[in-house]
């Protein structure tokens, strides 16, 4: 083939800087450690109260300080950890079996159940889903089902959207229809070619769809509308201490600063695989 | 054809706006007893069923909501249960104070994003690019609230550079501003330099080049429209993210706003409120959303039905 | 009419890019050859023989990281037309801009330009100027849209001219015709043009004379009828030797030996 050479200048591939990924998948496995054992290593229980130990900045005893109640910062980043991932990553899988199943009904039949179903995720996307959430919250009450329903609804017509496209070009590929054609059942058809051929753009799209989830649990919390106490989470520590944040700026700040990681390495390394995804397809 | 699109499209923001209609009339009736929060504790039986009546909270349900869709159409949004004013009048009285910071904030953002975008997706490769593009990671992961907190902080606490509640001046717009700001900000920037990027290795640029068209030109005038796609739709984002994103900023700095009315009317069960503000904010999501399905078009002649 | 009306010359010209394990790698080797005004040379070889490197090369569109030695000398302005003219125009913009950014780049001022737009189409001869003036690149035929990219070409007044396969996407009835309009141009306007093909046949059509390239070297040069009568070199043998007898007949019955 010719070496064909554009005139423009050519794109240079976007390189990852490889110390980049590797904080990233360093955040991203300290995360998922405490978040599967959160609850057990905690160093305290979550009720602890010390009233005699209010605000105090960070030092040996407390490695990061105590909150307006005496509990011990350190200690509750665990549960909070633990909690604000669950929360998020819950509500990512139900987003993308919502938006999977959907969208790849819509491009697998085509026709009339398509133009129902893109329809509907038109619709959805001209809902805005935050002060819907803001209601639902306030009214059903701030339990983890109900944000986890909540958050759900946020973002699963992008997964829908790519869910589609992908089913319909699988649906409409030659060794699909050939397939289909010899007579093989559908569900084999679907299980043995379709599905695998979802699991990488599925993967990257949910992972790129997490940030937000615990952007929004967090922002919600923070108004007091999501995780409420004596439960805790990332969003709620920071909405508790956001009246001392004058005098005591760490009961605010080290949950903050872990939202903000925890939500920029998943990104990073959700745009990694997309990057990794899209050069191998091309 | 041109009538059949416009009339899918009309459809669908009538349906959405329907549905998130019932979906609040539901979820504020299905809990949350108004009267409950009004009257005292102790209150004898009579009293609750007489606020229960006055408020029509007695009917069946299907009747509250037919009762409830007619008044929308004559522009009664109902009446707040804790004050004389009907609920439209009170939101209305709170929107001029949204918009005092929301306004300077969609304009910043957009003109940072892009400027920003364009520089940055006009030099592939270049140490600004990359300079640009991992700043923008960085401030999209950022949660508003903490940016805020920080802005605090800083700017606030420790500098005395500008108040850090309530709407006294100008001054104390600018943190409120910034903060609702830099996020999106940061997200029109990365959208705008991987599209330009990707635009810049059209073909036409070549061609463009070879008729000698000058750098800026071909950046601003073949470019930048080529790539204007993507970056509508952020912008359209953010535009409706106007209306339904000042709530955490407005709470964060003691704004009087939408957003802070907002979580005070739901942790009242204010019903009107709540329901009102609601479909305001749906209905100029829908707009925005034609908008910008119309700015597709303007821009892109081979979406114009033909 | 001076003697000598050379504006291209290329002497020892080498395209060398580097691969990304390090080595280097040359496009073009050593190409040295000649253009003058009013003749038109076919560049012609199968694809990967660099013939498109160096027709960049020639109109300076290469990219930065590749490395050229060798000498170009070039008098006037050089002129290029991409291959796809349905990607090359702005698919956002109706023809008359796409002729109107041409002149403006060259600095004339707005209020000339709708006009002098409008004669560069004519020129072009796109049928019913005004008509199509205003359609935009996904309404226009192929050969429509080579038209309106010649125009926008012409509008910068180049000495020299590129065609890079200007009639491979054409049916061949607008191959014809596209291939008699250029050949109009060069005769016409002492355009010196390089025509960029694989096919032979339609080399004979236009050109004057034929420069054969082959792996990134120059095999033989001529005018049409001494490539097609003695071709020197195997490749170009093979080459003469695909085009069908018929054609071959035809095509040099009418081949242009600069008379007329």
């Amino acid at each position: 083939m010719v070496l064909a050479i554009p005139a423009a200048p050519r794109v240079r591939r976007r390189t990852f800087p490889t110390w980049l990924l590797v904080i990233a998948l360093i955040i991203v496995a300290i995360t998922l450690f405490v978040t599967i054992f959160g609850r057990l290593i905690a160093p305290e229980p979550l009720e602890t109260v010390g009233l005699t130990q209010r605000l105090l900045p960070p030092s040996p005893e407390h490695l990061l300080g105590t909150d307006q109640l005496g509990r011990d910062v350190f200690s509750r980043m665990f549960y909070a950890v633990q909690t604000s991932v669950l929360i998020a990553a819950s509500a990512t899988i139900l987003s993308g079996l919502i938006g999977g199943v959907l969208g790849g009904t819509a491009g697998w039949f085509g026709g009339r159940t398509d133009t129902v179903v893109s329809f509907f995720i038109d619709v959805q996307s001209s809902i805005p889903a935050f002060i819907l959430a803001l209601g639902a919250l306030v009214f059903l009450g701030g339990t983890p089902a109900v944000l986890i329903g909540v958050l759900a609804i946020e973002g699963w017509e992008r997964i829908a959207r790519v869910t589609r496209a992908e089913v319909m070009s699988v649906r409409r590929s030659g060794y699909v229809t050939s397939t289909l054609n010899l007579g093989v059942s559908r569900y084999t058809t679907v299980a043995h070619h379709l599905l695998p051929a979802l699991i990488a753009p599925l993967a990257v799209q949910l992972t790129l769809a997490f940030p937000s989830k615990i952007l929004i649990e967090s922002a919600l919390s923070f108004l007091g509308l999501g995780i409420r106490p004596p439960e805790t989470s990332l969003g709620q520590m920071v909405g508790s201490g956001d009246q001392y944040l004058a005098t005591a700026w760490w009961i605010v700040v080290v949950p903050g600063l872990a939202i903000f990681l925890i939500s920029l390495a998943v990104g990073i390394l959700g745009d990694y695989l997309q990057d990794r995804m899209l050069r191998n397809a091309g | 054809m041109l009538i059949r699109t416009v009339l899918v499209r009309v459809a669908r923001a009538l349906a959405a706006i329907l549905i998130v209609i019932t979906l609040v009339f539901l979820v504020v009736r299905l809990t949350g007893d108004p009267v409950r929060s009004l009257v005292p504790e102790n209150a004898p039986p009579e009293t609750i069923e007489h606020y229960r009546k006055l408020f029509g909270l007695d009917a069946p349900l299907w009747q509250q909501y037919l009762d409830y869709l007619q008044g929308l159409l004559r522009g009664d949004f109902g009446a707040s249960y804790f004050d004389a004013n009907g609920a439209l009048a009170i939101v209305a009285a709170r929107i001029p104070a949204t918009l005092q910071i929301a306004i300077p904030a969609f304009i910043l953002s957009t003109v940072l994003g892009l400027g920003f975008g364009i520089l940055a997706g006009s030099k592939p490769g270049s140490r600004l690019g990359r300079v640009v593009s991992s700043t923008a990671i960085g401030f999209a992961a950022l949660p508003n609230f903490l940016l805020g907190i920080v802005l605090i902080l800083v700017l606030g606490v420790r500098l005395h550079w500008f108040p850090t509640a309530g709407n006294a001046s100008i001054a104390s717009t600018v943190m409120p501003v910034i903060t609702m700001a830099l996020p999106p900000a940061a997200i029109l920037t990365r959208v705008t330099q991987a599209s330009m990027l990707e635009a810049l290795s059209l073909p036409t640029l070549a061609h463009a080049q070879a008729i000698h068209v000058g750098k800026w030109r071909r950046i601003l005038a073949w470019a930048l429209p080529n790539a204007a796609r993507p970056i509508l739709t952020i912008v359209g984002f953010d535009l409706a993210y106007l209306v339904a994103g000042s709530a955490v900023v407005e709470a964060l700095f003691g704004w009087p706003g939408v957003g802070n009315l907002f979580v005070q009317a739901s942790e009242q069960n204010d019903y009107a409120v709540v329901q009102c503000i609601v479909i305001i904010v749906t209905v100029s999501v829908v707009i925005v959303h034609a908008l910008t399905d119309i700015a597709y078009r303007l821009v892109d002649p081979r979406l114009r039905s033909n | 009419m001076p003697a000598d009306n050379t504006l291209l010359t290329l002497t020892d010209l080498t395209v060398t890019a580097t691969l990304p394990d390090g080595s280097a790698k040359e496009l073009i080797s050593g190409i040295s050859l000649q253009m003058q005004a009013g003749r038109a040379l076919a560049v012609v070889g199968e694809s990967g023989s660099g013939k498109t490197t160096l027709a960049r090369t020639v109109a300076g569109l290469l990219p930065s990281s590749l490395s050229v030695s060798g000498s170009q000398s070039s008098l006037g302005s050089v002129g290029y037309m991409f291959q796809d003219a349905g990607n090359a125009l702005n698919p956002l913009r109706r023809s008359i801009w796409q002729v109107e950014e041409a002149l403006r780049a060259q600095g004339v001022p707005r209020a000339d330009r709708r006009e002098q737009a409008l004669s560069y189409l004519a020129r072009a001869e796109v049928p019913d100027v005004c008509r199509y003036a205003r359609r935009y690149p996904h309404q226009l035929s192929g050969g429509l849209a080579q038209r309106v990219l010649l125009a926008a070409v012409l509008a910068g007044n180049p000495s020299i001219l590129i065609a890079d396969e200007p009639t491979s996407a054409l049916d061949v009835t607008t191959q014809a015709r596209i291939a008699s309009l250029l050949r109009r141009l060069v005769v016409e306007e002492r355009i010196a043009m390089m025509l960029i093909t694989h096919d032979l046949s339609v080399a004979a059509q236009i050109a004057d004379d034929i420069a054969v390239m082959y792996q990134g070297h120059l095999v033989e040069q001529g005018s049409v009828r001494e490539v097609f009568f003695s071709p020197q070199h195997d490749y170009t043998k093979q080459l003469v030797a695909a085009v069908p007898q018929r054609t071959r007949q035809a095509t040099t019955n009418g081949a242009n030996d600069g008379t007329h």
